[in-house]
């Protein structure tokens, strides 16, 4: 297990009237979101598509990289952060 | 008497609370920078609101006193193998113990636990009909729900640009009842663009309709529709249809042509008709005589349900208007919102 920092958008740490910044543990980017989800389950929908892939104006990275599937392993120190992409005008 | 109005924006909520239906106080914004799209009751009393986002989606919160607002968890969602994505929740209707979300992509979720949890109304969004079905410009979307107040099974909902369906069953079937309405594009399928209806809640079966195509009635539960715009400049198109159930007067506010989707001549206007639609004639004093360009969308009118009436739209330039006297006069709210989406009267 490792320990990762996360970083969600504003709009939806307001939404559950937590920090927008915080540290889970797990082994997986998959995991990661578990833990995510675990804690607010509200922001599931708001991340995830009915498929359960990232909603298209969502992107996640990994540390520097745009990931869109979840199953890189992580490691102590890594962040795992969720933004609104830039579109829609 | 005492009104607390809801109003939805592109970015936000706002509650105006007045004792006299003429000062207003204002709080908010509520669920900041997110589109709230329409406001309900649960049957246990929380006040409910919808949000949308187009990088987000769309979920329902709950708040017992308008100011702490928490999301539902397990709120209206499409099942993977549907197909389809909730995009927006445009009205949240109760009955009785039960209620209703109507969505874009059309559909219709049903909640038996005072909004808790959602499940999909098959009968509705499994429609033999539905791969026909068509988007308007705003979407394809199940935007109101009436229902029968001495009759839960039967409701009328409304799919933009589908028609008007009716079910009498409790929702387990549902039939198309555009008859007499002039379809947007002429075809043997489903495509008639429902802008917005309302009823009578003492005759369900007496229906006004603001519809793409002008202004219509029945008194038959939609199995037949006629045209009632006599008198309405413009072409009959508009948004919001909007009836004082304490006066019986309905009220709609006329744009252009569906091609222009402008004020007549630039100027805001509310038109009413006192004669269940039989005539119509401008509204009051107060707004602004010419030099307007915003129009007022299908879930921005509301009413307060007493006599004289109170009525109140928000435009999509942000203003909200109110009346306390059946429309006589119009008083601006002292504020610009962002584009007005929704206005409810959550009580009065």
């Amino acid at each position: 297990m490792a320990l990762v920092k996360v970083a969600i958008p504003s709009m939806l740490a307001t939404l559950v009237k937590g920090d927008r910044r915080f540290e889970v543990e797990a082994a997986t980017v998959a995991a990661v979101l578990d833990e995510i989800f675990g804690r607010h389950p509200e922001l599931r929908v708001h991340v995830l598509d009915e498929n359960g892939g990232l909603r298209r104006h969502v992107m996640l990275f990994l540390n520097d990289g745009a990931i869109r599937t979840y199953h890189r392993t992580v490691d102590d120190g890594d962040s795992v952060t969720i933004l609104q992409a830039v579109s829609g005008g | 008497m005492a009104v607390v109005l809801a109003i939805g924006t592109m970015k936000g909520a706002w509650v105006a609370r007045s004792h006299d239906r003429s000062s207003w106080d204002l709080s908010g914004p509520y669920l900041r920078g997110w589109e709230v799209t329409t406001f309900g009751r649960a049957p246990g009393g929380d006040y409910l609101l919808a949000t949308g986002s187009s990088w987000y989606g769309a979920a329902i919160h709950r708040s017992p006193d308008l100011e702490d607002w928490q999301q539902v968890v397990d709120g209206p969602a499409y099942h993977a193998d549907a197909g389809r994505k909730l995009e927006r929740i445009w009205t949240l209707t109760g009955v009785g113990e039960r209620l209703y979300a109507g969505v874009a992509e059309a559909g219709l979720f049903t909640s038996d636990d005072d909004a808790t949890t959602w499940q999909p109304v098959d009968g509705l969004n499994e429609h033999p009909t539905r791969e026909h079905w068509q988007p308007g410009a705003g979407g394809l979307a199940l935007h109101r729900l009436l229902t029968d107040p001495a009759d839960s099974s039967r409701m009328w909902a409304a799919i933009s640009a589908v028609g008007v369906l009716a079910t009498t069953d409790g929702g387990t079937t549902w039939e198309l009842r555009d008859s007499g309405v002039t379809p947007v594009i002429p075809s043997d399928q489903p495509g008639h663009c429902v802008h917005c209806i309302v009823a009578d809640p003492d005759d369900a079966d007496a229906i006004w309709r603001q519809d793409h195509r002008g202004v219509y009635r029945t008194a038959d539960g939609g199995r037949s529709w006629e045209q009632i715009q006599n008198g309405v400049p413009g072409s009959g198109f508009g948004f919001p249809i909007a009836r004082d159930p304490a006066t019986g007067h309905l009220f709609i506010v006329p744009l252009e042509s569906d091609e222009y989707r402008l004020p007549v001549d630039g100027r805001l206007m509310v038109y009413r008709s006192a004669n269940g639609g039989d005539t119509w004639e401008e509204s009051g004093k107060g707004l602004p005589a010419d030099r307007v360009y915003t129009g007022v969308l299908r879930g921005a009118m509301d009413v307060d349900g007493t006599d004289p009436g109170g009525i109140y739209f928000g435009t999509t330039g942000g203003e909200v208007w109110a009346s306390a006297d059946t429309a006589e006069s119009w008083q601006r709210l002292p504020v610009t919102f962002p584009r007005v989406l929704s206005v409810k009267v959550l009580d009065a």
